[in-house]
């Protein structure tokens, strides 16, 4: 189970999720960025602070997203266990990860 | 997927039963889902009906987790692809994550093929939880 609001700040669009990014999940999140980011134009920042749960098939959604996504693709908020996942698959330094929102905003607005 | 929520779900019980810590609780969760993920894409080469069994066994301060399957004979822990982490995003190869989350997350993993089935186990020592 995933829930998505959908948002923006200054330009850039916000995802915040809430619930795991499994199987199920990370088909969701990935029909949600298509139906709602024009990949050659928008910013994208994903808020992971709901997010306890991820898998492969989760990074692999969003590995894709940040190589589609022609501007800037952020994280932000990331929960313990997802910070782990992300050290462990050494992915910690492929993306741009944001301690909050506000930091997030300001780096990645234009 | 919709049958690995119901997995998920039978899990989940199982460690909200035996007091097992959130974050241990999803280890195990990820790490069944990823063998899960891997047996239902690539085990079962053939139309006719598999299955997949979970068993799962909780010691005092551990639980065991053992998936047997009837799909080709693969052993995830030698054969699996050894993802490249220093590649960048761009040259990320997705395959092989899996198999490097659920052997980080688990302990004592071990592998057989006695002829017909699949035999993966896998354990994780839990952090002591208040009671």
């Amino acid at each position: 189970m995933i829930n998505m609001q959908t948002g923006e700040q200054d330009g850039v669009k916000i995802l915040t999720l809430s619930g795991r990014l499994d199987g199920d999940g990370s088909i969701r999140l990935h029909d949600r960025i298509n139906e709602e980011i024009d990949y050659d134009k928008d910013s994208l920042l994903l808020d992971m602070s709901e997010v306890e749960y991820i898998s492969s098939a989760g990074l692999r959604v969003l590995i894709l997203a940040a190589r589609t996504i022609k501007n800037e693709f952020g994280l932000c908020n990331l929960t313990s266990m997802v910070r782990e996942v992300f050290a462990m698959t050494k992915l910690d330094s492929a993306f741009f990860i944001y301690d909050d929102i506000g930091a997030a905003i300001q780096s990645m607005s234009d | 997927m919709r049958q690995f929520v119901e997995i998920a779900a039978f899990i989940e019980q199982f460690c909200q039963a035996e007091s097992v810590a959130g974050e241990d609780a999803s280890r195990i969760l990820v790490s069944v889902e990823e063998v899960f993920t891997n047996t239902v894409s690539y085990g079962f080469k053939d139309d006719s009906e598999h299955w997949i069994a979970i068993e799962l066994k909780k010691d005092r301060d551990a639980l065991e987790v053992e998936i047997v399957d009837d799909g080709i004979p693969y052993d995830p822990l030698t054969e699996a692809p050894e993802p490249d982490l220093s590649a960048s995003l761009e040259d990320r190869q997705i395959g092989g994550l899996g198999v490097h989350m659920f052997k980080y997350y688990m302990d004592d993993l071990s592998y057989s093929h006695d002829g017909i089935f699949n035999r993966l186990k896998m354990t994780l020592k839990l952090d002591q939880v208040a009671p």
